[in-house]
């Protein structure tokens, strides 16, 4: 059974970026709540704010105002052993001059974990997870491909047990092949390990598709927010403009739908 | 092209360390009988007016100005750092106040420091040392700077910090490392830079004094007998020129091999 | 209707490595035609190749022939080039938007396309700007002729690098790319200038794009790429209906993999 309180409450979440130039709202007043064990979406295109969002949730953006509860409790500084971040762009997130299998040791490292003989186990353990064999942890970065780095980026967000995961549109650098893959190893690696995700896109297919509730996003705020199918048929205008800029792949109801904006 | 740096300034350092061992006379040795003779087996870059050889002289010279060289470097190189360090994490006021200040060090007209020092100070190795480092450690602080706000930026950075990761841990493994490119390069040129404001204000007569004798106080020495003997400025150029030329090579090789790592 | 452009035998070998292998197809007027293929499958380098744009020297070879209204441009000399480059034909390459030039006003830019290849006196010429920027999709013209590119934003620039290629009034325009990196509904919005330029500017237009979806509504002949050959052609109803092609079976398949509903 569950009880209703949220696994994760953002309540007014702000950011602000204040330079000598200009002072600009990149989130204004988002709130939501994620139930544990499922993936919130947010769709939102470049400069909605959908980025800064997650990263504030994380406190990795110290000038955001707001409130945030994991499990019932303010989060008030950084928690890493229970929210972590994945990356859009899986090279540039992890350094250049670390190998694998540093990169995976410098996480258990920072907070002590698995330490000793339980220390190689316990890497071998993460590489099982995201399906990498151990013969890649000698090599660095630039000798792996972009889905093969992108694992290892969640093999590192995984290597300290966060309960979330704030995913930043981490299949987007990817071609579509890789794309497949690694949704289907976060959507397994949420019914094995329970996480829950906020996974972020501008991919509306795809978001609609791995998220349970999804929020839109424009311009710092959520414009409209609900299930998969409630959006089939989005009220507010720029979730409709959203819908009707996908290109679907059938040239008949292209043409069709063309015909309507002309009409219209 | 690296060899070739390599054995320049391994002769160099041999020609330091090793000669004044083995030669029975030292750079002070006054033979006035074998005054202003050319390059022979006896003295292979000849001697000067007082009859000193002048490879012996060039050989402790070399000791003074890889010294001088390396150890103005150095200090460039901590105080680089350290400022440039600062500047570029902390961003804003703090980074403002210290650059400004460090643009102010760099306008100063450089003699006249120089010279303040020389008076102050006394002349001396010490003095030169310090005095190259007035300006010296301003381009690794700006090149420092550079480094760290752009690799603060970077998203492993953003990941070592989700991951709980200390502001020392991060500056420590992942900008530092990532900003050595940059650093050695830098480095490598401030040395060759040093050896030729040394030499330079040998050259004047500022910085070390006679009887000792380094590469730019022999030139310095030299030139009035430009026309006659040669050699007494020729060998002391040379090798200030193949040093800074060996060193910016060096420099460059390095700065390459250390980015493709 | 006429055969604007035919492309027969086009090969490209760069340093013993066949880039681009035997591939024809051809173009009639007022057409809209695309060439659809993943990144690696020789689609930029053909449009590179088609205008002549590839290097001159012992590295790359060229062979076939590219006839344009009759004449084959792979026999072009340089200055013959130059003035059939823009007034023919105009192509809009990926990442345009960091074409343009940082420091010139974008009008400027613009009036410089139309002066080259026109003996306009500047005052017309700029008319023909302001015009350009109106139906490109400026509301105001006069404020955007003065602005820098940094002002502007992704979509906009790529509406001026439209505007560019516009200026001379070319028979073909070639979009390579030409909404990568855009977002979505930014995207849709450069289609339905692309569309308006074919109806109301009757050009001819050739799509390169890695996504089949974008042109669905758009080409009347697609022609699939893979490892610089031509794999599948047809109509798109025919590509994207009836098609047995096993390569475009799988680019379609690719387009569809987050519409079902099943997780």
């Amino acid at each position: 059974m569950s009880d209703n309180i949220p696994f994760l409450k953002v309540k007014k979440l702000s950011v602000r970026y204040r330079t000598t130039r200009e002072d600009f709202s990149a989130v204004s007043s988002v709130s939501f709540d994620i139930q544990k064990g499922k993936t919130f979406g947010l769709i939102g295109e470049s400069g909605s704010g959908k980025s800064s969002v997650g990263k504030a949730i994380l406190r990795l953006i110290p000038s955001a105002e707001g409130s945030v509860f994991l499990n019932g409790q303010p989060v008030h500084g950084l928690q890493p052993k229970n929210m972590q971040m994945i990356f859009q762009n899986p090279y540039g997130a992890l350094n250049p001059r670390m190998t694998v299998r540093k990169v995976l040791e410098e996480a258990l490292d920072i907070h002590a974990l698995a330490l000793g003989e339980e220390r190689k186990p316990a890497i071998k353990q993460l590489l099982e997870y995201v399906h990498i064999s151990d013969t890649l942890l000698t090599k660095y970065p630039r000798e792996l491909s972009g889905g093969q780095l992108q694992r290892i980026v969640i093999a590192r967000a995984l290597a300290v047990e966060p309960q979330f995961i704030f995913c930043d549109e981490p299949t987007s650098s990817l071609d579509a092949h890789h794309e497949v893959l690694i949704i289907d190893l976060l959507v397994r690696l949420q019914k094995e390990l329970g996480i829950t995700y906020l996974f972020v896109s501008h991919n509306l297919p795809l978001v609609r598709w791995i998220a349970d509730e999804i929020g839109v996003m424009y311009r710092g705020e959520i414009v409209e927010r609900g299930s998969s199918e409630d959006l089939r048929n989005p009220k507010h205008p720029y979730t409709r403009s959203l819908l009707q800029s996908v290109p679907i792949a059938d040239p008949r109801k292209e043409r069709e739908r063309m015909r309507k904006v002309i009409d219209s | 092209m690296k060899k070739f740096a390599l054995c320049i300034l391994l002769a160099v350092l041999f020609q330091a360390l090793v000669i004044p061992f083995f030669s029975e006379a030292n750079y002070d040795t006054i033979d006035l009988q074998n005054a202003n003779l050319p390059p022979s087996f006896s003295h292979l870059f000849g001697t000067d007016d007082l009859g000193r050889d002048i490879f012996i002289r060039c050989s402790y010279g070399a000791r003074i100005s890889l010294t001088v060289g390396i150890a103005a470097a150095l200090v460039d190189l901590v105080v680089g750092l350290i400022w440039g360090g600062i500047a570029g994490l902390y961003g804003g006021k703090v980074d403002e106040i210290m650059m400004r200040g460090a643009d102010i060090c760099y306008s100063l007209p450089y003699l006249l420091p120089v010279i303040l020092l020389t008076v102050v100070l006394g002349p001396g190795l010490f003095t030169v040392v310090i005095a190259l480092t007035i300006t010296g450690w301003i381009n690794m602080a700006r090149v420092v700077r550079a480094q760290v706000m752009q690799l603060n930026r970077q998203e492993y950075v953003l990941a070592a910090a989700a991951l709980g990761a200390s502001q020392t841990r991060i500056l420590c493994k992942h900008i530092l490392p990532n900003a050595l490119p940059s650093i050695i390069s830098t480095l490598t040129l401030t040395i060759p830079a040093a050896i030729f404001a040394e030499a330079f204000l040998g050259f004047l007569g500022l910085g070390i004094q006679a009887p000792a004798a380094s590469w730019g106080t022999m030139a310095n020495e030299g030139l009035p007998a430009l026309e006659y003997y040669p050699w007494r400025i020729f060998f002391p150029i040379g090798l200030i020129t193949l040093t800074i030329l060996a060193f910016n090579i060096l420099g460059n090789c390095l700065a390459d091999e250390v980015e493709i790592l | 209707m006429s055969t604007l452009l035919s492309v027969k035998n086009l090969s490209v070998r760069i340093r013993s490595r066949d880039i681009i292998k035997n591939i024809s197809f051809a173009m009639d007027t007022g057409e809209c035609i695309a060439l659809v293929g993943e990144s690696g499958s020789g689609k930029s380098m053909t449009a590179h190749a088609l205008l002549h744009l590839l290097p001159d020297d012992t590295s790359v070879s060229v062979e076939g022939t590219v006839l344009f209204s009759g004449a084959n441009i792979l026999e072009m000399t340089k200055s013959e080039l130059r003035s059939f480059r823009g007034k023919e034909i105009a192509i809009i390459f990926q990442q345009a938007q960091s074409a343009l030039n940082p420091l010139m006003r974008v009008g400027t830019q613009i009036l410089e396309s139309v002066l080259t290849q026109n003996n306009f006196s500047k005052q017309k010429g700029k008319e023909i700007v302001l015009e350009l920027l109106e139906f490109v999709g400026f509301p105001q013209p006069v404020e955007t002729y003065n602005s820098y590119p940094h002002v502007l934003s992704g979509g906009m620039r790529q509406r001026i690098m439209i505007a560019i290629a516009l200026a001379c009034n070319p028979k073909l325009l070639i979009a390579d790319e030409p909404t990568t990196a855009l977002d979505v509904t930014t995207q849709a919005e450069i289609m339905k200038l692309i569309q308006k330029i074919r109806t109301e500017k009757n050009m001819s237009v050739l799509l390169i794009t890695h996504d089949l979806a974008l042109v669905s509504g758009f080409a009347e002949k697609i022609y699939v790429m893979k490892d610089g050959e031509i794999v599948d052609r047809g109509t798109t109803d025919y590509i994207f209906y009836e098609s047995d092609n096993s390569y475009t079976r799988m680019l379609l398949a690719q387009k569809e993999r987050w519409s079902c509903n099943v997780r």
